[in-house]
């Protein structure tokens, strides 16, 4: 490699001419260095991601004291506060008719609102974007449990950092939120989300 | 007029025009002096896809731009606002990465391209003493 | 009967592809055997059984053919024609056919511009088999994950779609009775028919230059001619990459309703960086061809390029990232990440071990030179590509490395990007008025001046009459100025010619840009793109959005006209409902238009979207969508008014052109051609 074949270099003394053939294949194989490192970088990065949920995010708000909820409920007059729930374990569910997930897990929130009701555990629906009408034949059709509340304008959506519904939200007897299901959710992952929260600080 | 006039009266007409254009740049209005809008375009819309609360006319983004607004109004930095998403919603909600450990590549690799492909081109040049090619 | 054909047709494909290959790598290795005539079988083999495929597919669409899986869930017997025939690309596996039949298109060409070589030649052999290895690759997944000839096996429910699928074209069949149609989005603007097989074709044209670049490092074969020998492919790709690109700006802004054309999503990055790093393979192919210089860099950029296409083509489909235009995900995407590694450590590979032989490193006289100018070019281009590329993966690197999502938008790409296009403006100014070799500073100041003194001009005047924002004066200054010097240039060689020979200057001109096309129409693609960035700029900057609540009678103030809502309507088509206001606009009392943005529902998948209507006037674009239902009163309208956003299109189209420039005009035959070539550039 040290004397190059390239005839441009014909002309040039001996000595530049080991120097060129020195530098330029430093700055070829560097050309080729980075094709093979970039390579193994995306092929890590890529590979990474296949069959992943790449909606899924984590909620920053974990750990963190939950931002308030008092909304006027859905099917009664007067509101529901968070509050007011301060020493029990609070789960937030934000839901709307149209959302196809929240059709499907509907019927888990609700054993699982009825299983855990006795461990001091306060299921509350809020209702994301959605005409209140719309949300009550939602619930006539499909059951209740717990009480709703609506949202105007999405401020405790926002408040809480809702990517995409449903979402679920897990907060302690303190007032601290402690995890959250992005996405739907079933009996069996309420339950491990709940039963954690409730070791905590359980009684 | 002299040729010297002349050559002298083009540069500072040339001067003049220079000036005139920084000028106007510099005089000229403002991109957005409007906050909430500059704000909204910094912020991701979590139910659109590449889209700023901005730019959609979701009904999310909307509320979220409400928010923004009324914090505005309440005297908020925008850093105060945008960390206020951020603690809810991830740093996933920024279309502008804050500039920290972990994205400091993002700047510093276009950068060094730069730089070392500067470099790359100083050295192509003929040395003083090498016949032209 | 489309299933079994379709089948055949691939498989067929993939077996040429494959003697193709062989055929092809033998032909690199021995001269003896790589004449055209013994290629032939495999190219047009190609080519007859991936159009054997791609017309199964049209003929299973046009006929609402739902044993067909791919037809059943991307088309219906409701959409309309224009839009059953685009089905064929609306979805991954479909737009693989279309992908074949383009990259069998190109083999087939290359072969018939080998037939009329006078010997064998290795080096069009060798390319032709690394063709092969490509369609290979591509009828391959064809024929395993991602098949669009899988035949139903059951029905959806109702009879809407299909739910399972088998490859085997006898499989006992189910088919439903209803098709699911193509993604709303896919069926709600003409453009939809266009844009994605023009971008095909620029992404497929670059494996032309990249199989003979590797063909050629092979061979171990020093000098251009790979280069000039694909100079018209080249061209063909890069025109076709720009008028997809700036086509896919259109179809969005036309479609999605919000008014933008680029939003720097990762899928319209994945097919600027192609672009980016295509543009900089242009300038150093004609640099080499002409001075000799950067000749392992031309390898390089052609390698990168192919694998950005490659790389692009993953990026949308393999479900890795979520975009607005990304297909689902599918089992596709692991195939393709590891032919990309095969691509990206195979040429790269070849390139290391083989570029001491071919490339050739000599120093430039005086970085004051054309050269120099276009190396500046190149790392302007090459800093903008990697900018794109690094902000478009960062975001997955730092969650693979973390798990933290950070995101990475459009305020970073603008800001980055900005100053690089305004260095990249001032040196395609300067750039093709500096002499190669060594330029003087009298020579380039004599060139300069003139057209420097007139954008001055023109900036500071619009600067005292209108007060523009900065940015929009910084780019009169830059885009006049690269037109400036165009339009100096052309008239000095025209007032030369005429002087030497008579003629009339506008005829002396003309002659002049048909004598070398290759660097008059490098001129019309600069000033396209000046002309796109000062419409980049006007629009942006003097954009106005508005949302108001409109009643029916009730006019409305916006950007300077009045807006009436005078009526609404709703109409059944076949597909879809459309629901729409009717909207009259004044300006100073007199009609202007009458505009009708709707929302369009589309009956099957029960989608609504809101499909905007423009109203493109000189000054500008009056831009109107539906934020509500037009039925029910006020209706929420987004309003937008975007001042000479046709610049835009008109640049990216005129930049194209320039492109056709170079590859269609021949150079005039006459006799006193003795003036020899290149001698009209100044």
């Amino acid at each position: 490699m040290v004397f190059d074949e390239s005839g441009a270099s014909e002309t040039r003394t001996r000595g530049d001419r080991r120097d060129d053939g020195r530098r330029s294949t430093l700055g070829k194989y560097a050309v080729a260095t980075a094709a093979v490192v970039a390579a193994l970088l995306l092929f890590g990065i890529m590979g990474s991601r296949f069959g992943k949920d790449l909606k899924e995010v984590r909620s920053p708000l974990i750990g963190q004291p939950a931002p308030a909820i008092e909304l006027e409920l859905l099917e009664a007059s007067g509101r529901w506060s968070l509050d007011q729930h301060r020493g029990s374990v609070v789960v937030v569910n934000f839901w709307a008719s149209w959302c196809l997930g929240c059709r499907l897990e509907h019927d888990d929130l609700l054993a699982a609102s009825a299983a855990y009701q006795d461990r001091g555990v306060v299921f509350i629906g809020v209702v994301f974007q959605d005409e209140p009408g719309e949300a009550i034949a939602f619930l006539d059709e499909l059951g209740r449990g717990y009480p709703n509340v609506v949202d105007p304008g999405s401020r405790t959506a926002v408040d809480y950092g809702v990517w995409a519904i449903p979402e679920t939200y897990f907060i302690d007897r303190d007032g601290v939120v402690r995890s959250k299901i992005s996405g739907e959710s079933d009996y069996s992952l309420l339950m491990s989300h709940l039963d954690a929260v409730l070791a905590l600080d359980g009684p | 007029m002299s040729e010297r006039a002349r050559k002298i009266a083009a540069w500072v007409v040339t001067l003049g025009l220079v000036a005139t254009v920084v000028w106007g740049f510099l005089a000229g209005e403002p991109t957005e002096s409007d906050r909430v809008f500059a704000l909204g375009a910094r912020i991701k819309c979590p139910v659109c896809q590449g889209e700023s609360i901005q730019e959609s006319p979701s009904e999310t983004a909307m509320a979220m731009l409400d928010v923004v607004a009324e914090k505005v109004e309440a005297g908020q930095t925008d850093e105060q606002i945008l960390e206020y998403f951020t603690d809810r919603y991830g740093d996933g909600i920024r279309l502008d990465p804050r500039f920290e450990f972990r994205t400091m590549l993002l700047w510093l690799l276009p950068a060094a391209a730069l730089i070392g492909g500067g470099l790359m081109i100083w050295s192509r040049r003929r040395r003083p003493g090498e016949e032209p090619s | 009967m489309s299933a079994l054909f379709g089948t055949l047709g691939t498989w067929a494909a993939l077996a040429f592809a494959l003697v193709l290959t062989v055929k092809g790598f033998l032909g690199l290795s021995n001269p003896a055997r790589s004449s055209a005539r013994s290629l032939a079988i495999p190219a047009v083999g190609l080519l007859v059984s991936a159009g054997v495929a791609m017309a199964a597919l049209e003929i299973g669409l046009l006929t609402d053919d739902f044993s067909v899986h791919y037809i059943a869930n991307n088309s219906a017997s409701t959409t309309p024609f224009l839009y059953k025939a685009a089905s064929a690309w609306a979805a991954l596996e479909g737009s693989l056919v279309l992908w074949g039949l383009v990259l069998a298109a190109f083999t087939f060409f290359i072969w018939r511009a080998m037939r009329r070589l006078e010997g064998p030649d290795p080096l069009w052999a060798g390319a032709l088999g690394v063709m092969g290895v490509v369609s290979a690759f591509f009828f391959f997944m064809m024929v395993s994950v991602s098949n669009p000839f899988e035949v139903c096996t059951q029905a959806g429910s109702f009879g809407f779609g299909c739910e399972a699928a088998s490859a085997w074209p006898f499989s006992t069949i189910s088919a439903p009775l209803h098709g699911l149609g193509p993604n709303p989005l896919l069926q709600n603007h003409p453009l939809m028919a266009v844009h994605p097989p023009l971008l095909y074709v620029g992404y497929v044209g670059m494996t032309a230059p990249f199989s003979f670049a590797m063909a050629s490092l092979l061979l171990g074969e020093s000098g251009d001619r790979w280069l000039r020998v694909t100079r018209n492919w080249t061209r063909i790709a890069w025109i076709f990459l720009t008028a997809g690109v700036v086509l896919g700006g259109l179809w969005s802004y036309e479609v999605l309703g919000w008014g933008g054309y680029w939003a720097w999503d990762p899928v319209e990055n994945a097919s600027f960086m192609p672009w980016l790093v295509a543009t900089m393979f242009v300038h150093t192919a004609a640099l080499q061809m002409r001075r000799g210089v950067l000749q392992a860099w031309s390898y390089a950029l052609v390698i990168a390029t192919f694998s950005l296409t490659i790389l692009g083509t993953f990026l949308t489909r393999s479900g890795v990232i979520n975009s607005v235009h990304s297909f689902t995900q599918s089992a596709i995407g692991p195939v393709l990440l590891w032919f990309l590694m095969a691509v990206l450590v195979g040429s790269f590979g070849v390139y290391a071990a083989r570029i001491n032989r071919v490339g050739s490193a000599p120093r430039l006289d005086s970085l004051a030179s054309r050269e120099g100018m276009f190396m500046i070019n190149n790392l302007l281009l090459g800093v903008l590509a990697i900018v794109v590329l690094v902000g478009t993966l960062y975001p997955l690197f730092v969650e693979w490395r973390t798990g933290d999502q950070v995101g990475v938008g459009r305020p970073f790409f603008d800001r980055m990007a900005l100053p690089l296009s305004f260095a990249l403006l001032f040196a395609m100014a300067i750039g093709p008025i500096t002499p190669f070799r060594k330029a003087s500073p009298r020579v380039v100041w004599e060139r300069f001046r003139t057209p420097m003194r007139v954008s001055l001009s023109l900036a500071a005047l619009a600067a005292i009459l209108w007060r523009p924002n900065g940015w929009i004066l910084l780019s009169v200054l830059a885009s006049t100025f690269v037109a400036g010097t165009v339009v100096r240039q052309l008239w000095t060689a025209a007032r030369k010619g005429s002087a030497a020979r008579g003629g009339n200057i506008a005829g002396e001109a003309l002659a002049t840009m048909r004598r070398d096309t290759a660097f008059w129409g490098g001129q019309i693609a600069h000033v396209g793109i000046a002309v796109l960035a000062l419409g980049i700029a006007l629009s942006a900057n003097g954009a106005v959005r508005g949302t108001v609540d409109v009643d029916e009678g009730v006019p409305v103030a916006f950007a300077g006209f009045e807006l009436t809502l005078v009526d609404n309507f709703e109409r059944d088509e076949p597909n879809r409902i459309l629901r729409g206001a009717v909207v009259e606009i004044r300006r100073g009392g007199d009609l202007v238009t009458t505009l009708q943005p709707r929302l369009n529902e589309y009956r099957i998948r029960g989608q609504q979207i809101a499909s905007p209507a423009v109203d493109t006037g000189l000054r500008g674009d009056l831009y109107l969508s539906l934020a509500s239902d037009p039925g029910v009163f006020p209706v929420e309208l987004d309003l937008y008014w975007f001042p000479f956003i046709w610049l835009v299109w008109t640049g990216g189209f005129m930049a194209a052109a320039g492109g056709l420039w170079a590859w269609l005009v021949r150079p005039p035959r006459r006799k006193e051609a003795a003036i020899p070539e290149g001698a009209a550039r100044v």
